[in-house]
Order: C-alpha cells, then sequence, then structure tokens
C-alpha cells in the first residue's frame, strides 16, 4: 500500500490545489443558496465558513502528524478497527456525492447560460475524461496543474476587482445586519459545508513533502480562497444591488455580464472559462481522492482500476432525470446537502480526533 | 492500453470541432436596437433593429449599396414571441449580446412594464448593458425614421449616453440598472426620453433629453432638463451642472457647476419623518448679461445662486414626490440604509408617506470664478 504515497506535491501545489477548490466550488455552488437569505451580511457567513473550515483543518493536521504517511481511509481503520472502515465508506461516498452534485451545477450553469443547445452529457463527459484522466496520472500531475490555474484565478481576480470599480455602488452594501446577526450565521452552513470538502487535505497530507507545514498552507488557502470569493460575492451586490442579485441564479456570472474587464465588455466566457478550469482541478483531486480511497478501503493494489470503475458514475449520474429532479428539489441544496455535508466533515473528523485520544491513552 | 488512449484522443478531435448549436459568422446577425410599443389586445409590437454589417474597402466592400441597418417587427403576446416571429422574417439567428439601446414608447411605458420586462432577467443573451430610453413617439417610428451622423442610429444614441461630455441635465440609465427599480419601492426608476427634434420629412433628428419618471412598473409623466440635472444630484449620479440666475428684469448670470455634492439625510422628530437635504459645490460665472464687480458682487452672486437652486431643488423633489407620488431620488432607501427598522415600518405606506414628507432643503455653494479680473 506503501507504494501509493509515493508521488509527492510541494507546499505550494498544496496551497493552489485547495485555494483553486475553494473558488470554484464557491463559484458554481454558494452564490444561488448565500445572496438571497444573508444578503449584504454574507462576508460574516463566508468568514465563518472559512474557521469552521480551519477548524476541521487543525484536527486533521493533528491526526496526520500522529499517524504519519497514513490517509484519512488508513487511521480511520486504526484509530476505530472496523467502524473506522464503516467512517471511511461514508466519507468516500460523500465525496461521490459532492462530486455528482458539483458536476450537476457546473453543468446546468454552463448549458442554461452558455451552451444551451449542448447536452447535459457532454458537460459531464469532457470534465470526468479530464479529470479522471489527471487523477490516473497522479497527484503531482494535479499539483502542477493547480499551480497554472491557480495563478491565472488570482491575475484575473485582481484584474477583474480593478477595472470593475467604476461599476460599484458602496451604498448597496448597506444596512449590515437589517435582520440581527442570525441569517449570516445561519447561512454559514453553505460556505462551510462547500469549503469542509477540502477535508480531502486527510488524502492529501500524505503525499506532502513537510507535512508540519500543512496546516499553515492549508489555512492561508483557505482564507485567501474565501477572501477572493467574498470580493466577489460583495461586487456582484454592489454593482447590481441585493434585489437584482438574490433574484440570479448565478449572480456572479451575472456580475461578470455586467463589468468590463480593462476594455472588453461580456467577459462572462472568459470568466467562465477561468472557473470551468479551476473546476477540473477540484474534480480531479476528488476523483483522485475517492479512486486512492477505494483502493485503501478496500485493499486493492493500485487505484486506477478505480478511476475508470468510478467513471460512468459520474459522467450518467449527474445528468439524469432524477438527479436533476433531486438538485431541483429546494430543500436538497439548501438544507440537506449542507447539513449532511457538515455532519461528515466536521462531525466525522471530530469522532475520529476524538477516538485518536482514547487510542492515545490506551497505549 | 494504447489503443484505448489513441481512441480516445480521436473521440477529442471530434469535440474540439465545435460545439452543439454553433452557428456561422454568416447565418448571425447583430441586435443594435429593441423597440417596445403596446399592440392591439394586450399584446407587444417588437422591433428589432438589425445591423448589415458592410465589408471593409480592403476587403471589397467599397463599392457596396447596402442599406446599414434593417427595422422588422412583429406582434406577440409576449417579447419572445415576437422575436421568434421576426427570426422567421430576417431568416438569420439574432444575437443580442450586443444589443446598444432599448427603445420603450412612452404608450407603452405608460401601460405598465413589469409583466413584460422579465424576459431581459431571464434571457441570458440579453445584453444588460443596454441604455434604456422612453420615446415620445412609438418606438418603431424612432428606429425607423432617425437620422444620426452614425449610419447605425443605435451606435450614435450608446455613443452619447455612455460619453462623459454629455449635458449635466441627462440622465442614463442602463437596463441592469433599470429592471430592479421597476418593483423597489425605495428607490423608483426613470428613464431618458428619446424623440423627435427637427422633422424634415422622411426622416427626423432625434433629441435625447428630459426624463420619464416611474412609478413602480408604470411611467406618470417627464422631468424637463433641469429638473433631471437637480435629481442626478440628489441621487449622486452626477456631480457637474449648469444654472441660469435671473439677477433682474432681462439681467441673468449663467454658472458652471463643479464638485456637487448631495446628502439626504432622514430625521424622525415626534414620529414624524423628514428629509433634510444638503447640498454643496462650486460654481464659476460663464457668462452674465450685465457687467458684473467680482469684489464687490460677490456675496450677491453667491446669495442669489443658492436661493435660486434651493427654490429649483424644492420645486423638483415637490413634483417627484407630490405630484408624481414617485421616489425617483431614493431617498426610502437612504431611510432603509440608515433606520432599517423604521423603513421596516414605513415601507407598506410609502406611497402615502412621501406625499406628505417635509424636506428641510440647505444649499451653500461657493462662487469660485468669475472667468476674467473685472
Amino acid at each position: 500500500m506503501r507504494t501509493l504515497h509515493r508521488q509527492q506535491i510541494s507546499e505550494r501545489q498544496f496551497f493552489f490545489i485547495i485555494f483553486v477548490s475553494i473558488a470554484s466550488l464557491t463559484f458554481f455552488s454558494v452564490p444561488s443558496q448565500l445572496i438571497p437569505k444573508v444578503k449584504q451580511d454574507l462576508w460574516l457567513s463566508m468568514a465563518l465558513g472559512a474557521a469552521t473550515d480551519v477548524y476541521v483543518a487543525c484536527l486533521l493536521y493533528r491526526l496526520g502528524l500522529k499517524y504519519p504517511g497514513k490517509s484519512i481511509v488508513e487511521y480511520s481503520r486504526s484509530i476505530l478497527g472496523p467502524v473506522g472502515d464503516l467512517f471511511s465508506f461514508v466519507v468516500l461516498l460523500f465525496f461521490c456525492d459532492v462530486c455528482v452534485t458539483a458536476i450537476w451545477i457546473y453543468s446546468d450553469l454552463l448549458s442554461n447560460s452558455l451552451l444551451p443547445d449542448t447536452p447535459l452529457i457532454a458537460f459531464s463527459g469532457t470534465l470526468t475524461l479530464c479529470s479522471g484522466w489527471a487523477a490516473s496520472k497522479g497527484i503531482e500531475t494535479i499539483g502542477r496543474l493547480s499551480l497554472i490555474l491557480g495563478t491565472i484565478i488570482l491575475i484575473s481576480t485582481v484584474i477583474l476587482f480593478s477595472t470593475s470599480i467604476p461599476f460599484v455602488e458602496l451604498r448597496h452594501l448597506l444596512p449590515q445586519f437589517e435582520d440581527g446577526l442570525g441569517p449570516a450565521v445561519g447561512g454559514a452552513i453553505y460556505p462551510a459545508s462547500w469549503f469542509g470538502i477540502c477535508i480531502l487535505m486527510g488524502m492529501l497530507m500524505p503525499h506532502l513533502a513537510h507535512p508540519r507545514k500543512t496546516l499553515k498552507v492549508k489555512v492561508s488557502a483557505v482564507l485567501l480562497g474565501s477572501l477572493i470569493m467574498t470580493g466577489y460575492l460583495l461586487y456582484s451586490i454592489a454593482v447590481m444591488g441585493v434585489h437584482m442579485a438574490s433574484q440570479m441564479e448565478n449572480p456572479l456570472y451575472v456580475f461578470t455580464r455586467i463589468t468590463r474587464l480593462v476594455i472588453f465588455e461580456r467577459i462572462e466566457v472568459l470568466t467562465l472559462l477561468v472557473f470551468v478550469s479551476g473546476s477540473f482541478i477540484t474534480y480531479a483531486t476528488l476523483y483522485y481522492s475517492i479512486a486512492l480511497g477505494c483502493s485503501q478501503l478496500f485493499r486493492t493494489k493500485s487505484y486506477k482500476p478505480w478511476v475508470y470503475a468510478l467513471s460512468p458514475l459520474f459522467v450518467v449520474l449527474p445528468v439524469l432525470g432524477v438527479t436533476e429532479k433531486f438538485g431541483q428539489w429546494p430543500p436538497y441544496l439548501a438544507f440537506w446537502f449542507p447539513v449532511i455535508a457538515l455532519a461528515i466533515e466536521g462531525g466525522v473528523t471530530t469522532l475520529l480526533y476524538v477516538g485518536s485520544l482514547f487510542r492515545g491513552k490506551k497505549r | 492500453m494504447k489503443a484505448v488512449k489513441a481512441g480516445i484522443c480521436l473521440l477529442a478531435v471530434m469535440l474540439i470541432s465545435g460545439c452543439w448549436g454553433q452557428i456561422n459568422f454568416d447565418q448571425l446577425t447583430v441586435v443594435s436596437a429593441i423597440g417596445l410599443d403596446p399592440a392591439k389586445n394586450n399584446m407587444i409590437r417588437v422591433t428589432l433593429q438589425l445591423s448589415n454589417p458592410t465589408l471593409p474597402v480592403a476587403a471589397g466592400g467599397g463599392s457596396q449599396q447596402r442599406r446599414p441597418f434593417v427595422n422588422y417587427d412583429a406582434v406577440g403576446v409576449t417579447i419572445q414571441e415576437a422575436v421568434e416571429r421576426i427570426q422567421h422574417q430576417a431568416k438569420k439567428s439574432l444575437f443580442f449580446p450586443q444589443t446598444k439601446v432599448v427603445l420603450i414608447s412612452e404608450q407603452f411605458a405608460r401601460r405598465g412594464l413589469d409583466d413584460t420586462l422579465d424576459y431581459f432577467w431571464r434571457e441570458t443573451n440579453q445584453n444588460l448593458n443596454s441604455w434604456v430610453l422612453v420615446s415620445r413617439m412609438p418606438a418603431r417610428h424612432v428606429l425607423d425614421k432617425a437620422m444620426e451622423l452614425e449610419p447605425v442610429p443605435a451606435d450614435e444614441w450608446r455613443k452619447y449616453l455612455e460619453g462623459d461630455w454629455k449635458r449635466p441635465l441627462q440622465i442614463d440609465v442602463q437596463m441592469y440598472q433599470f429592471l430592479p427599480r421597476l418593483n423597489q419601492t425605495g428607490y423608483q426608476a426613470v428613464s431618458p426620453g428619446i424623440g423627435p427634434f427637427n422633422k424634415s420629412g422622411k426622416s427626423d433628428i432625434m433629441e435625447i433629453g428630459d426624463t420619464a419618471v416611474f412609478k413602480n412598473d408604470r411611467m406618470i409623466g417627464w422631468l424637463s432638463g433641469e429638473e433631471s440635472q437637480i435629481v442626478n444630484w440628489l441621487t449622486g449620479a452626477s456631480r457637474h451642472g449648469s444654472f441660469h440666475t435671473d439677477l433682474a428684469k432681462e439681467e441673468s448670470v449663467s454658472f458652471n457647476l463643479n464638485s456637487v455634492r448631495a446628502k439626504l439625510t432622514p430625521v424622525l422628530s415626534g414620529g414624524r419623518l423628514s428629509m433634510q437635504v444638503r447640498v454643496k459645490g462650486e460654481a464659476e460665472v460663464l457668462t452674465a448679461t450685465v457687467p458684473l464687480h467680482f469684489g464687490s458682487e460677490h456675496a450677491m452672486l453667491r446669495d442669489v445662486l443658492n436661493r435660486q437652486l434651493t427654490t429649483a431643488i424644492e420645486k423638483t423633489i415637490d413634483k417627484v414626490f407630490r405630484q408624481f407620488g414617485s421616489d425617483v431620488i431614493g431617498f426610502g432607501e437612504t431611510l432603509h440604509r440608515r433606520m432599517p427598522a423604521e423603513w421596516k415600518k414605513r415601507k407598506p405606506d410609502w406611497d402615502e408617506e412621501l406625499r406628505g414628507l417635509n424636506a428641510d432643503i440647505s444649499v451653500s455653494f461657493e462662487v469660485k470664478r468669475s472667468g476674467l479680473l473685472h
């Protein structure tokens, strides 16, 4: 099994994997839930979401140091025995759910906004093909790609934010906390649940060249990612006003339809291109983590067969009529997904950490 | 394995040939302007101004005798239905993302817009940056008869509305600013007007001026250029302007106004809401019909300017609040930002509140330059 951990990534590559994942997942999944419910106060929800993720990162960091060279799937077994395997199975199943949900949201947005005549399966198929290919090449390949795409996201964001200043009306961001702190605190479940996908840190930590630096790098990436995406969300409200932003399916996309990049108008295609590339890194990392986790859970020699075996799932499931109906069922994204996600991201890691403390005492 | 990889590569080549629904350039036509008029039986007449690009001279387009634009119109229950009918007439794919102007006829605007303009919210190909204009005559006639320096009239209007050099008496609004204000209680919609300035037979020179005022989704009246300028100051849309003061009979001085800053403050006293308006800025004399001694008459000039500006602002506020009952200044939104709890209480009866609102206006302009030594 140790051969599976041979590939290594640098801290910078890990930083960009986490940063790109946070940015692309937030771009596609968070705005439609967060802006209508929390409006101008969403910065607090984003901050609380980031804080929740930092808490989970601390637990995973301590576990990773306690069980060096082992992934979350491997040390779950060491801590809880067969029950740990059940926990790992739940985590991997959750990763699959995230992949299917996120691919569905991604395909739906592209189909509604940019390529209305293209069948959904073309989006899920191409994304799965590309990310699956990267996953089969291993985490080093994904890490190198994330360096390039993460830098592109950062640079394009800085230019976009600077050139959008003439469109901004800061008064749209007032009043703050009109209905008290409640909506912002309650709304934190949306960013927290999507940021929490970064528990795949538990799968990546054994690949890091210097595991002791993991926490610092992870926290920096989460803070930068959430800061930039809070910027996007606030910009979309400041440009359109909260009334319009809260009615749009993806206000971030509409913001890029209105604003300009230096002298270029209608830059939504460019923005989508950047975040679609980011999604590719996110799915590739998730795909790799699921395949590696399955190989560790079911003790297979290589993770690659799992990459091929899982591909039909990610191509077909997001575009099935049943999935679409389920995705459009309002309580799913508004309630069930964040609750289940937080229960797994926060709950399972906390249980594992507490279990590891007892395990340590027992020794 | 290699064969599988080679197969996947070959499949990828098929993907790069183009996406589903690709449209060749010669099958595409750019919609420059959209005109909306009322039609019989509560239907809508949509007019589309389609650009007809001419080839550059180097590409053999020098001797082309093509009309720079063509207007098509059709009637439908919804805008979408009418657009589909036009598509059959034009026999091309209509490209909306570069639409410059949306013209709404006064008659249609007075009928109410909210249940028709949702098309611009929902249709992702629509240009939310297109400029909104209310036409005094049917939009179809404006599009048919407009004569401008640019070959396509919509291009000329867009450049004018975008330009910083345009008169401060002009309000401008883009679709993304206009749409939400149609159903926003505390900040209602306005739009510049367009109409024939000089009728000259077949074609007319169009003038963009005055401002159409909306109450919710329905147009209720017009503001003059001077009133539009005051609304621009009060909403923070403009910091410049010009103003003509009358010193005595047939004696007037024109000022250029700069750095204009207006502050609206809601004041609550004994449960009664009032609006405090503070406007300040700098003025310079542009022209005078009488000899001016700037040194000795400086204070008199400043006082006259401030007094007459106060009266003009009072009249404008009175017109929009009491005559139109429309909050185009956005005082409701100011109250919402400053006193959210108070806004919640007053929002349901805001129209009534607006009509009885007292405005305490204070204007303080400093006359900085006379333009001449004496």
